[in-house]
C-alpha cells in the first residue's frame, strides 16, 4: 500500500513531523508532499471524521498530496500555515465545514466565517436547513463528476470570489474549488464524511475522482 | 415456558398494587415492566424506589420477566443529534441497571428507526455501533440485551435472515432478538423467525395479527390470541424445534372495551393452551 494516513496531532512542528512520516514510509519513489492527512483534530463530528476515514482506509493515492479537515470550523494559526503550504507545493486540500453540525455556536460560526474569509478567501453564509422539503434533498455536485448525495444535515451557503462552484442543493451554491499555488483547495459546504461513513457508493466514488483515490 | 404481561396493560387509574393483584389472579407468573411508559417506573425512579418496586412484584407472588420501554422511539440509538443519541444510550443503561436490581436478566431495545430523512444506512451502522458498546456493559450485569423486531413501524430489519445478519454484525453473545410474533404482518411467518434466531432469542412477545388489515386509521393490525392469521401451532412447533423455553409475555394493543380486567384471564388461559399444544 503506497498511502500514509496520519492524523494531525498539533501544532506547526507535529505537521513538520507528519511530512516526515510520509517520506519515510513512501520511499525515495514518492515525492515529498504525497500521502494523506487527515487533520482529526478539528473535526466537530466523529461520524464525518469516521467516513474519510473508512474512505482512505488501504485506498491508494495518485497525485500530490492530499489534507482533509472533516467537519472543521476553527483550526489555528500553525495549521493555516501548514495548509497554505501543502497548497503551494501541489496538494488538494479538502476543506469540510462543520458549521452545519454547530447546534448553540453563533461565536464559533462566526470565527469559522473569518477563517475561511481570511486564510482561504472563501465567503459562507448561516448554515440552511433543507428538511422538511419536498422530496428529498440531494446536494448536486457538477464536478469532478455528476453526482447526487443526500443531504446529511444543513449545508454551508457558499459565495465564490474566485474559484468555481462544483455543487449546489435548493438552488443555493454549497461548494467550491480553487486553484492555489500548485494546489487546490476545495470547500464543501454541505457533510460529505457521513455519507462515506454510511456507505453510499456515490460519495466514494465522488470522491475517488475528486482526490485520485482509487475506491 | 412462563406467563408474562406488560404493566402498561394495568388498566388506567388503577394502582400498581391493584394491577399485580390481577396479573397473579389470572395466572400469570411474571410482570413485564416498562420503563418511563407507567407512572411507577419512569427514568427518575430511583435505585431504592426500584428495590422497592420488586418487593412490591414479589409481594404479589410475581417476578419481573423482563424490563421494556417505549422511550426509544422518541430517542433512538440510531439518531443523528449526538445528545439524542446520548441519551438513548442513556435510556438502555438504565434498563440494564433496573433490570439487575429487579432480578431479571432481560431488556427489550427498539433498536432503530428509520424515517425519511435518516436513511437505513445510517441507522444500520450506528445501532451496530451502539450494541457492540451496550453489549459489553449488559455482559457485566449479567443481562441480555434483546432488540425487538417491530418490522412495520421501524422500517428496519424486515427479515429474518436481514435480522440475523444484523446480529451478526453486532456479534456480541450479550445481544440478541426480542422475537415479537404478532409485528411480522404479512412480511414473513413467525415460525420461521424463531427458526432461524432459535438460541439468540431472550424473550418473546405474543400477540396475534390480522394480516390482511394493515395498519389504517384507528383500527389496530393486532389481536388477541387466536383471532388472528398467526398459525400458533406452527409457532408452537418451533418454540419446541428451538428448544425455546423461557417467557412468553404477552403484548395486547387492542383491549377489551367493557370489562378490561377480562382481558388477562383470556389471554392468561389462551397461553397455557399454547404451551400445552393443544391447539
Amino acid at each position: 500500500m503506497d498511502v500514509t494516513r496520519r492524523e494531525f496531532i498539533g501544532e506547526a512542528a507535529a505537521s513538520v513531523a507528519i511530512v516526515a512520516l510520509h517520506r519515510k514510509s513512501l520511499g525515495r519513489r514518492a515525492g515529498r508532499d504525497r500521502g494523506v492527512v487527515v487533520l482529526a483534530e478539528h473535526s466537530r463530528n466523529p461520524e464525518s471524521l469516521a467516513g474519510f476515514q473508512a474512505a482512505l482506509k488501504a485506498s491508494p493515492i495518485a497525485g500530490d498530496g492530499l489534507v482533509i479537515l472533516p467537519a472543521a470550523t476553527t483550526i489555528p494559526d500553525a495549521t493555516v500555515r501548514f495548509v497554505h503550504d501543502r497548497l503551494r507545493r501541489g496538494a488538494t486540500i479538502i476543506f469540510e465545514s462543520g458549521a452545519g453540525f454547530l447546534s448553540h455556536g453563533a461565536d464559533e460560526f462566526q470565527r469559522h466565517r473569518a477563517l475561511l474569509e481570511e486564510a482561504f478567501g472563501i465567503r459562507i453564509h448561516s448554515p440552511v436547513g433543507l428538511w422538511p422539503g419536498h422530496g428529498i434533498p440531494y446536494v448536486e455536485y457538477i464536478w469532478p463528476r455528476a453526482t447526487l448525495i443526500r443531504d446529511y444535515s444543513r449545508v454551508v451557503p457558499v459565495t465564490a470570489q474566485r474559484g468555481e462552484v462544483i455543487a449546489r442543493a435548493n438552488g443555493l451554491s454549497v461548494a467550491l474549488r480553487r486553484r492555489w499555488g500548485r494546489g487546490t483547495l476545495i470547500f464543501l459546504g454541505a457533510p460529505l464524511g457521513p455519507a462515506l461513513l454510511f456507505g453510499d457508493a456515490e460519495a466514494r466514488q465522488w470522491l475517488s475522482h475528486c482526490t485520485g483515490i482509487r475506491s | 415456558m412462563r406467563k408474562s404481561i406488560g404493566d402498561n396493560m394495568i388498566p388506567k387509574g388503577w394502582s400498581l398494587e391493584r394491577g399485580l393483584e390481577l396479573v397473579k389472579k389470572a395466572g400469570f407468573d411474571g410482570i413485564e415492566l416498562w420503563l418511563g411508559d407507567v407512572p411507577w417506573f419512569q427514568m427518575a425512579t430511583t435505585d431504592a424506589e426500584v428495590g422497592e418496586l420488586r418487593r412490591r412484584v414479589e409481594n404479589a407472588g410475581l417476578v419481573v420477566s423482563n424490563v421494556s420501554t417505549g422511550l426509544h422511539w422518541a430517542s433512538p440509538l440510531s439518531a443523528r443529534d449526538p445528545q439524542l443519541r446520548a441519551q438513548a444510550v442513556r435510556i438502555v443503561e438504565r434498563q440494564i441497571e433496573t433490570a439487575s436490581l429487579l432480578g431479571t436478566d432481560a431488556i427489550l431495545v427498539v433498536a432503530g428507526l428509520v424515517t425519511e430523512e435518516i436513511p437505513y444506512n445510517e441507522v444500520y451502522q450506528r445501532c451496530v455501533d451502539a450494541l457492540k458498546s451496550l453489549g459489553g456493559t449488559a455482559a457485566r450485569a449479567g443481562v441480555k440485551i434483546g432488540c425487538e423486531n417491530c418490522n412495520a413501524e421501524q422500517r428496519f430489519l424486515m427479515s429474518p435472515r436481514e435480522f440475523r445478519q444484523f446480529l451478526d454484525d453486532v456479534n456480541h453473545p450479550a445481544v440478541g432478538i426480542h422475537l415479537d410474533v404478532g409485528n411480522i404482518h404479512d412480511t414473513g411467518f413467525a415460525e420461521q423467525w424463531i427458526e432461524i434466531h432459535g438460541p439468540r432469542i431472550t424473550r418473546i412477545h405474543v400477540k396475534d395479527v390480522l394480516k390482511h388489515r394493515g395498519r389504517c386509521g384507528d383500527q389496530s393490525v393486532y389481536t388477541n390470541l387466536f383471532l388472528g392469521d398467526n398459525n400458533w401451532p406452527a409457532i408452537r412447533a418451533a418454540l419446541t424445534k428451538v428448544g425455546y423455553d423461557g417467557w412468553l409475555v404477552a403484548e395486547m394493543e387492542a383491549r377489551y372495551r367493557y370489562a378490561p380486567d377480562q382481558q388477562f384471564h383470556d389471554t392468561s388461559r389462551a397461553l397455557d393452551r399454547l404451551i400445552s399444544g393443544h391447539l
